[in-house]
């Protein structure tokens, strides 16, 4: 599921939640980044139309269907893709080519290597 | 009705004259001056004159095509104004409508773009003293920086703009900046609104075009005033831009060759003298008397026959007596250069109207040359009668 810019937003409300109301999104997001109520319920509604969120009626409370996790994958797939014609290790190749991982970052990936063997 | 008709024709004249300006002395002139000549004509063909114009015959002669066949329309159903008027209402109504659902739905986009955190942005913002606070935002709707936002003005840039050089961006930031400074959304809608009231006019469609591609110039002018780097990095900016917005925007024969447009003019940009700005202001200032003001100050103004025929009679009466001798090599050309020079200095904002022309002159001036097939756009208006949405 591809999810926009705007959405993200919405849907990182939500996971950082658990679940919210509409309207706590809304005040999240004005002051996060400054959208109107209107603006935040129309991306609201693309959520819940894409199907990423589920919303309960008593009080327009919204919960993630989609986890952060799912996501983050669509969304690296689509990055290898697009730039690295599909090659996840020209991708890990280019991170690594940039120099600018710190030690902790190092350290993660060389316990993925681990775990992946 | 006759209101409107009355602005037509006054409009259709004001229109064809600043085309002929255009065409003549683009390249001469501050830029500025032609966003606002056309925002002259837009406000007149906006604001009803308290004193109704009367139609000048020249203005008849001129306009045959656009004039003739609805002058007889109108004259026929001279009695039969309410079906005629309901016919623009709806026209007008449709219009304003269409623009305005499409304006609103980009709007409804555009609030969904999200802060940009940079401190080269920031800089840049600050740096321009305007008294409204911008923001910067990233869209992913949008294939292009643009402006929109009048009071609070916003500036969108297009999802990839990280990969922007720190030239490309400030030389993006400051063609948007100076879009804000020169309030070119408020003058595009009201652009906008004058093309929706005279939707059945294609001069004014004519306009509307023209008018947009004038307000990226005038703007490219600005910016290069302010920036140290250069016409050819500014014109490098603007292709890379267009290359970046990639094959699903489809780069149509009018947008090309409204960017070529554009990098010829500031490939050619130099920086102007007081002269030229004079010349501007007075072209502006002369279209608003004779425009805004009505009949009399239409009936008192006279032909500018005297400055131009002089210099034509001084240029032809030397060169006839050597017509069978071959001329010394040099004297010619160099002649005829400057013969067309001192034309900037004088201009008349009424090239439009063919004075009685001046017989007996032999050669004939170069400006008139140029003004015949370089004022060809007009016969665009059947391509341009879609209307981009007024928020860029």
């Amino acid at each position: 599921m591809k999810l926009y810019d705007s959405e993200l937003k919405v849907m990182e409300v939500l996971w950082d939640r658990g679940e919210a109301s509409a309207k706590t999104i809304a005040q999240v997001l004005a002051e996060q980044v400054g959208w109107s109520k209107t603006t935040t319920y129309t991306v609201i509604k693309k959520c819940l139309d894409k199907g990423a969120a589920a919303r309960t009626e008593p009080g327009f409370v919204c919960r993630p269907l989609v986890s952060r996790a799912e996501a983050q994958a669509y969304a690296t797939d689509e990055l290898v893709d697009k730039l690295y014609g599909g090659a996840a290790d020209r991708l890990v190749a280019s991170l690594l080519g940039r120099k600018r991982l710190t030690e902790e970052e190092l350290d993660g990936l060389k316990k993925l290597v681990e775990e992946l063997k | 009705m006759s209101t409107l008709w009355h602005m037509t024709v006054s409009g259709a004249v004001l229109i064809a004259a600043i085309v002929c300006l255009r065409s003549l002395f683009l390249e001469k002139l501050d830029k500025g001056v032609f966003p606002a000549l056309w925002l002259v004509a837009a406000v007149r063909l906006l604001v009803p004159a308290s004193v109704p114009v009367p139609l000048p015959a020249q203005a008849m002669e001129l306009l045959p095509a656009a004039a003739g066949a609805p002058a007889q329309g109108t004259a026929s159903a001279g009695g039969g104004f309410p079906w005629l008027g309901a016919l623009w209402l709806a026209g007008a109504l449709t219009a304003a409508a269409v623009m305005l659902l499409r304006h609103i739905r980009s709007l409804r986009q555009y609030a969904q773009a999200l802060p940009v955190h940079d401190e080269q942005i920031d800089a840049l913002a600050a740096g321009f003293d305007l008294r409204r606070t911008v923001s910067v935002r990233v869209c992913q709707t949008v294939s292009t920086p643009l402006t929109y936002g009048f009071l609070r003005p916003v500036i969108l840039l297009p999802k990839g703009w990280e990969s922007y050089s720190r030239q490309e961006l400030e030389l993006v930031l400051t063609h948007e900046l100076c879009h804000i400074r020169r309030l070119d959304v408020p003058v595009k809608y009201i652009l906008t609104a004058a093309a929706c009231v005279h939707w059945f006019d294609p001069f004014v469609w004519v306009m509307y075009a023209l008018a947009e591609r004038d307000i990226e110039l005038a703007c490219d002018e600005a910016v290069l005033r302010r920036t140290t780097d250069g016409r050819a990095a500014y014109a490098m900016a603007l292709i890379g831009l267009e290359e970046r917005r990639g094959p699903d925007m489809l780069l149509s024969g009018f947008g090309l060759r409204a960017v070529r447009e554009r990098v010829t003019e500031i490939m050619q940009y130099r920086r102007r003298g007081l002269r030229s700005f004079l010349a501007g202001a007075a072209i502006v200032v002369c279209s608003l008397t004779v425009f805004a003001t009505a009949a009399a100050a239409y009936d008192a103004q006279p032909l500018p026959t005297p400055t131009p025929s002089l210099l034509l009679q001084e240029d032809g009466s030397l060169p006839i007596p050597d017509r069978g001798t071959p001329p010394p090599a040099g004297t010619l050309p160099e002649r005829a250069v400057e013969g067309g020079e001192p034309v900037l200095p004088t201009p008349s904002p009424m090239p439009a109207m063919p004075s009685p022309t001046p017989a007996p002159i032999p050669v004939t001036p170069a400006p008139m040359q140029q003004a015949a097939p370089t004022a060809a756009p007009m016969p665009q208006a059947g391509t341009v009668t879609v209307p981009p949405t007024p928020e860029p």
